[in-house]
């Protein structure tokens, strides 16, 4: 009743719902970095829209069933193969004992997640069966698998009936993104208002991770890069260090802060963060906290029909 | 200090707020229905699922708290905490040069450290990692000019005017003065952290022996 990793590859890791009301323990959210794919990949293997599931950070990576067991691979497009045959993102595929489930590098986009009809057993930490790699503690042993983990699987069978995302519904992945901010704290702060913001096509650096991604493109000019007395940063938060690069803190970085708050990516659209990698680019693009709450529920409104009672943190 | 709001979509931040101030207002709003209650060294930040919440009402909640008398409500019914503290070599790497800028001579540092009121100001940075002040007139303490690759656990330093609290080893630069016996930060535990924003904190000193005894050796 296992399913064993062959090939983890660069950083695969159990992921679901966040830590949720700990950051005043300084304990990030963390969860699925992007928590869209991962809730779609559990619709198809009919578990709950947040329960854990492998997120794998650019490929390649293999896995094998060790019993017959249903799966879904949603997120990042790349190639899917099972024992060498070519298999398809976005429906339920159902694996034998023994199969070999690959996952190619990744074309576009960054976290490709694999969802399991059975749960994952490992043991729940302060709500959640999430991995906090940084703090290194949830999922599994508080780590990033390593080739020849095992990892012990309920008893839940492999008879999820046959899925397919609904085509419309299955998220496109480029390399160049748009992202939404609201003003940060100290967005007064920045000598050309949030324009600076706006007007830059920024570069993601190879300086990334789930806590965070440090942007490329022309400095910033603030009008005072003094630090600030640390108060909180959530995930989505720009901030801008005296180099004058901001850095866009991610759904595993710290609590607080001490360095200028400038943007705040809006809620709608923060599961996107989980797809930047290195070299992808993004537009800034400037809304007001109303119309962020707007965009939010009519983001909600999309998905009320696929994925009922979907959260986006 | 004058107080204001700055609001994005889902979290909110009482500003310019002294220290005292944030405790109460943090002990206020826990029951307020937040997702997160998270005290700054001179802000709070609330944060709310705008599915369940307007920013309409978050903004009217966090206006009504912030314009409460929160202050005349006993803010700290947190029992104080005790921690065992050792400021002998070699846990007290930079005793030196912080008693250096606190005018003192290294001997008499560890008796100032222990003589003043800390009081929990806020965690932040890592899990369970504690910022600690005290009513005591501290200059500016650097950050060390080349960080340690490793910090002990439970390493206490002093920073700016803050003393911190490392829950775990890790890398840092806050210039460190002794390591403390307790643990911090235990995620099994059902009550993970150990201190919490608003407590008290008095240290008791002990000897490099006796820390070595209440962590088992590990020291």
């Amino acid at each position: 009743m296992t399913l064993t990793v062959i090939k983890a590859g660069l950083q695969s890791s159990l992921q679901a719902a966040p830590y949720r009301g700990l950051r005043k323990l300084a304990v990030p959210s963390g969860g699925a970095a992007d928590g869209l794919s991962l809730a779609l990949a559990n619709r198809l293997v009919g578990r709950p829209l947040d329960a854990a599931a492998i997120e794998i950070t650019l490929g390649p990576a293999e896995f094998r069933a060790d019993r017959a067991l249903a799966v879904a691979v949603t997120g990042a497009p790349c190639q899917v193969q099972i024992n060498g045959e070519e298999a398809e993102p976005h429906q339920t595929l159902h694996l034998k004992a023994g199969d070999v489930l690959s996952i190619g590098r990744v074309w576009a986009g960054c976290r490709v997640y694999l969802a399991l009809s059975a749960e994952i057993e490992v043991p729940k930490l302060l709500g959640t069966r999430s991995t906090l790699i940084g703090a290194g503690f949830g999922g599994l042993e508080g780590r990033a698998f390593a080739d020849g983990d095992v990892l012990a699987l309920g008893k839940q069978g492999d008879d999820a009936p046959a899925l397919v995302t609904p085509p419309e519904l299955q998220p496109f992945f480029g390399h160049g993104f748009v992202l939404r901010v609201v003003a940060g704290p100290e967005s007064d702060r920045l000598a050309l208002g949030m324009a600076a913001l706006a007007r830059k096509r920024w570069r993601v650096s190879s300086r990334s991770s789930r806590m965070g991604l440090k942007l490329q493109g022309n400095a910033i000019d603030l009008n005072s890069a003094a630090p600030i007395r640390s108060g909180a940063v959530f995930p989505g938060i720009i901030q801008c260090p005296p180099d004058g690069l901001p850095y866009l803190i991610g759904c595993e970085g710290q609590t607080t802060g001490g360095y200028p708050r400038i943007g705040q990516v809006i809620r709608a659209d923060r599961h996107l963060i989980g797809q930047l990698a290195p070299n992808a680019t993004m537009l800034l693009v400037p809304v007001q906290p109303d119309q962020a709450e707007q965009i939010l529920h009519e983001k909600l409104k999309l998905w009320a029909e696929w994925l009922p009672g979907l959260a986006l943190v | 200090m004058s107080q204001s709001i700055y609001c994005a979509d889902d979290w909110l931040m009482i500003q310019g707020l002294p220290a005292e101030r944030v405790a109460a207002l943090a002990a206020a709003a826990e029951g307020g229905g937040w997702d997160d209650i998270v005290p700054g060294l001179d802000s709070l930040s609330l944060s709310w699922d705008p599915a369940q919440r307007s920013l309409e009402a978050a903004h009217a909640a966090a206006e009504a708290l912030a314009g409460s008398d929160a202050d005349a409500a006993p803010a700290t019914t947190i029992a104080p905490a005790t921690l065992h503290i050792c400021y002998e070599a070699p846990w007290a790497h930079d005793a030196d040069i912080v008693a250096e800028l606190l005018g003192l001579s290294t001997d008499a540092l560890p008796g100032w450290h222990a003589a003043q009121d800390w009081r929990v100001a806020m965690l932040g940075f890592q899990p369970g990692f504690a910022y600690l002040n005290c009513d005591a007139r501290i200059p500016d303490i650097p950050r060390l000019a080349d960080p340690r690759a490793r910090v002990e656990a439970g390493s206490v330093g002093l920073l700016g005017q803050i003393c911190g609290l490392y829950p775990h080893a890790s890398p840092g630069g806050w210039p460190i003065i002794g390591r403390i016996a307790e643990t911090l930060f235990d995620p099994h535990a059902s009550s993970p952290a150990l201190l919490q924003a608003g407590q008290a904190v008095t240290f008791a000193r002990i000897d490099a022996a006796e820390l070595a005894r209440r962590t088992g050796g590990a020291a």
